[in-house]
């Protein structure tokens, strides 16, 4: 029981009135000499008991009148569950990758399990996980048992370290909180990485405290894979991984390639301090045969999360262009484009031609205008609603006509001038573009259209226009697909391009963002949300450092565990593989933990009390004025003062 | 601790002069040695006959009633009632709950008491009865012998004024020691409170009613006694044991004194109903000839 006015209380002393007067009141001195007492004396025993019983009533209710009265008017409450003014624990919990070096998590946790022996019962605590970002594992609550369970049960993941956000979150949460002492307890190794861009001059909120532990110690011994891809070795497939060392200065590991959980090359690394290394797997088995993806491992150092990596089997449709020679004019210069860098790029485009069925996911089409004519235009359609990608090369025909209509696009053919036109307002950040990027734009700027249509609608994006303002090159926004315009046919007839050293350039790059090859990442990271183009499946790990359960998604994940996974949305599947984050790696601890002390505000201490009481006023006036308590004393008033008037009659002489 | 003794102021005689002309009669044959205005339990010459009874060798043959011989040819005597003397024997109690007069009344208890028991000895002077005196106190005291003469009764009224009240009274062996001092078939009049135990006074009355005594209970009270009218606050002191004192709230337990003292008297009034006697009330704040005279002239109504 609290009472927001306890000052009031002072009145209960009033009660000593009633007593005085009960104690004092005088007392018959009289001495009345009765014949006999022996009919008194039993009536006297039974009558005058009562009576005094009747009259310590009266003195029990005036006195419990005067003592509600002051309580009344002290407007007690009951202290709610975060104002008792005890203590409230905040343990932030570093649970980056570099918590899982050898032995720092145990000893961090036990200091941290040391701190929250400090509470005792009716105290607060919560745990709060500093990554990915910062969220409370159990919020603030007086259950400290199952806040010490949890952070037993509980283990690192493989994130990147970012301190500010959790220690600025939970600072906020326990300045909320009221309490006698409001304390961060830091779990955490210090890593350098953490504290990279922390504002040492900004300070916790008032009456906040935070304990930091030791920083750990140097690692003794760390390496670890950075990256991983497919190559070759010549023209035979291989793993090419990139390693770094950091402690010590040399060091030769053993690492061996996995793959359905059988060793398919392995090879010694002479690590060496500095920069990274690039070392070369030779496969005895193709990439295509190893369905399931493969792993790299070097034997284990004092981080071991990062001396695997994993990498994932490559798509055969992600390169596959669907394309029919000689669907019409100026067929064969995409055919030559597309056929031109097979000899140098293992990664080269291969151009197919459609299928009789549907087309495969994941392949990209350049739809001509035979595409937009039956039987032909039903599957563009099936591979569209599926997510397709497709380069359509408008020519006027009135089938394709009437299918871009269908999709927002009108398409009017420019009347063509005395002189050929040029394409302007080139849109230099589009990835189409990004072979040009920071070259000249003159060779985009020289090609001459004879022959062309202006494309307009609302759902395109232009990328370079026409000198009437109607757009030359544009991408179609379009729910699952992705679908790229030219306005002109790529003929002689209708422009020189086909014909400038620019062409090649312009194709590869445009079906490689159509493919989704540019911008997909195949080395996806823990913290990386991978996009899955809205659409709906489920996610399964094939491999990993720890088994993870299968889950359905949409739109987008992001893994918390590195390994190999496939997204099947019932359709297709597609293979992801997820590493550990580079800079996690770095085990290097924050080289001046003193600075961790500048965060503790050092402000005023009666400013801080000032905080603290004005949050435990307003907090006690909500409970009070929630509880209402003293309305039921006032009643209780009533009813005892109706009580002693009734008794106090009866004993009333 | 007890109260010293004071003496008692001398009898009020203006009082006993308003004592109306009443008669003292015992409810009950007496039996004494002059003749007087009581039925005797002996038959002899007087006036009141009583029975025939054959004639035996040694009659008086005054006494034989010759018509009855010859109407039957046998020989009666006539036998007539014997009217004699009574003898009234006074037991004043002289216990320290008699010394006490309330503010409401116009005696001290023992005071009305003794006006009372002297009235009655004036009214049996005047019939030419005995009269005895006992002193009733922790035992029987100042035992008079029933006489008749005008000189024993101003010895009687002298033995009154030398009461000096106080200290506690065993009733009960009193009457006890009149039962072996009075002769039978005496009136026994009683002045008392009777704060007694009732079952050792019922004792002692049965041993006075085997002596074929009559037996009248002067139950003398202050009116604060019987309506207990008192509001005041104070600590109570029994009269008779002065170190029995208790603080009390009259208005608190005056209902369960009522209570009990009403009882008390019903047991009392009981106990002389059935040994043949009766009790009567009375009250200090009344007028000492007023209600005796009331009384007797109740009790002549009913014999």
């Amino acid at each position: 029981m609290n009472f927001l006015i306890p000052g009031f209380i002072g009145a209960a002393l009033a009660i000593a009135l009633p007593l005085a007067l009960h104690f004092l009141r005088s007392k018959p001195k009289e001495e009345i000499l009765f014949p006999t007492l022996r009919f008194l004396a039993p009536a006297a025993i039974q009558d005058t008991t009562r009576h005094r019983l009747l009259r310590l009533i009266t003195l029990a209710l005036r006195c419990l009148i005067i003592g509600l009265l002051a309580a009344a008017f002290a407007r007690p409450f009951f202290a709610n569950a975060r104002s008792k003014g005890g203590q409230v624990m905040v343990v932030a919990v570093d649970n980056s990758m570099a918590m899982q070096a050898r032995g720092r998590w145990e000893d961090r946790r036990n200091w941290a399990l040391d701190q929250l022996k400090d509470l005792q019962p009716g105290d607060e605590a919560g745990i709060l996980l500093m990554q990915p970002v910062p969220s409370w594992l159990i919020p603030i609550s007086d259950n400290i048992d199952q806040v010490r369970a949890t952070l037993l049960a509980s283990q690192p993941g493989f994130e990147s370290a970012r301190y500010m956000p959790a220690l600025r979150m939970a600072g906020q949460a326990l300045a909320g909180a009221v309490a006698q002492s409001r304390t961060i307890v830091w779990m955490s190794d210090e890593q350098r990485l953490g504290w990279i861009g922390a504002q040492f001059n900004e300070t916790l909120p008032p009456g906040v405290q935070a304990r930091f532990g030791a920083t750990a110690p140097q690692a003794d011994s760390q390496a670890a894979i950075t990256s991983i891809r497919w190559a070759y070795d010549g023209l035979a497939p291989a793993v090419e991984i990139r390693t770094r060392l950091y402690v010590p200065a040399e060091q030769t590991r053993h690492a061996a390639v996995k793959a359905g959980g059988k060793i398919i090359a392995e090879r010694d690394l002479h690590l060496k301090e500095g920069p990274e290394q690039t070392f070369l797997f030779p496969l005895k088995t193709t990439p295509e045969a190893v369905r399931q993806g493969l792993s790299v491992s070097m034997n284990s150092d004092d981080l071991g999360a990062d001396d695997t990596a994993w990498l994932a089997p490559r798509a055969e449709s992600a390169r596959t262009i669907l394309f029919s020679p000689g669907s019409g004019p100026g067929s064969h210069f995409l055919d030559h484009a597309l056929g031109s860098l097979e000899r140098f790029d293992p990664d080269a485009l291969l151009d197919k031609p459609f299928p009789a069925g549907d087309w495969p996911a994941g392949a990209v089409a350049i739809a001509t205008s035979d595409c937009f004519q039956p039987p032909l235009v039903d599957h563009l359609n099936r591979f569209m609603a599926a997510g397709g990608a497709v380069w359509i090369v408008v020519d006027g025909s009135p089938a394709q006509k009437q299918w871009l209509a269908a999709h927002g696009v009108r398409v009017s053919e420019r009347v063509p001038g005395d002189e050929p036109a040029h394409l302007r307002d080139w849109d230099l950040d589009h990835p189409i573009l990004a072979a040009f990027a920071g070259q000249s734009v003159l060779p985009l700027m020289q090609v001459e259209f004879i022959r062309s249509y202006g494309l307009q609608g609302d759902n395109l994006t232009s990328i370079a226009n026409w000198p009437d303002g109607t757009a030359g090159l544009a991408e179609l926004t379009q729910p699952g697909g992705r679908v790229f315009l030219d306005g002109f046919p790529l003929d002689r007839t209708a422009t020189n391009w086909p014909v400038q050293p620019s062409f090649v350039p312009f194709v590869h790059q445009t079906l490689r963002w159509l493919a989704a090859l540019q911008e997909t990442k195949s080395d996806w990271r823990i913290g990386d949300t991978i996009p899955l183009q809205d659409r709906q499946g489920t996610w399964r790990a094939l491999d990993g450092a720890r088994p993870q359960p299968t889950r359905n998604v949409t739109g987008s994940v992001r893994p918390t565990v590195p390994g190999i996974y496939e997204f099947s949305d019932g359709k297709t599947q597609q293979d992801f593989a997820v590493n550990t984050p580079v800079a996690e790696s770095d085990l290097s601890p924050w080289p001046d933990p003193n600075q961790f002390a500048n965060f503790i505000y050092k402000g005023d201490a009666a400013s801080q009390q000032d905080t603290q009481s004005t949050a435990l006023i307003l907090s006690n006036e909500a409970a009070e004025s929630q509880q209402r308590l003293w309305w039921w004393l006032l009643a209780i008033v009533g009813v005892a003062l109706l009580a002693e008037l009734a008794v106090a009659n009866r004993t009333a002489m | 601790m007890a109260a010293p003794r004071k003496p008692l102021p001398p009898l009020d005689m203006t009082l006993l002069a308003e004592l109306p002309d009443l008669a003292l009669q015992a409810r009950y044959m007496v039996e004494g040695f002059l003749s007087g205005q009581h039925r005797s339990p002996q038959k002899g010459s007087s006036v009141e006959f009583a029975e025939y009874r054959a004639y035996q060798p040694g009659d008086d043959l005054r006494r034989v009633d010759w018509r009855l011989y010859g109407r039957t040819d046998r020989l009666h005597v006539k036998q007539y009632e014997e009217e004699t003397q009574l003898r009234v024997f006074m037991v004043l109690d002289t216990s320290a709950s008699m010394d006490f007069a309330s503010p409401q009344s116009k005696f001290r208890k023992i005071i009305f008491a003794r006006i009372v028991l002297a009235a009655l000895a004036l009214l049996a002077q005047r019939q030419r009865d005995a009269v005895g005196l006992g002193l009733a106190g922790a035992s029987l005291t100042d035992f008079m012998r029933a006489r008749s003469s005008p000189s024993h009764w101003r010895g009687f009224v002298a033995k009154l004024e030398a009461v000096i009240p106080g200290g506690g009274t065993s009733l009960a062996d009193s009457l006890e020691s009149l039962a072996e001092l009075a002769p039978p078939r005496s009136l026994v009049v009683i002045a008392s409170d009777f704060y007694e135990d009732l079952d050792r006074l019922g004792a002692a009355l049965r041993r006075l009613r085997y002596d074929h005594h009559d037996l009248i209970g002067l139950h003398v009270l202050d009116p604060l006694e019987i309506d207990f009218d008192l509001d005041d606050r104070g600590t109570f002191v029994d009269a008779e044991q002065l170190g029995f004192r208790m603080k009390l709230d009259a208005q608190a337990v005056r209902k369960g004194y009522l209570e009990r003292f009403g009882k008390f008297c019903g047991e009392l009034d009981d106990l002389f109903r059935l040994l043949g006697g009766e009790c009567v009330r009375l009250r200090t704040d009344q007028a000492p000839m007023n209600a005796l005279a009331e009384y007797l002239a109740h009790r002549n109504q009913r014999l």
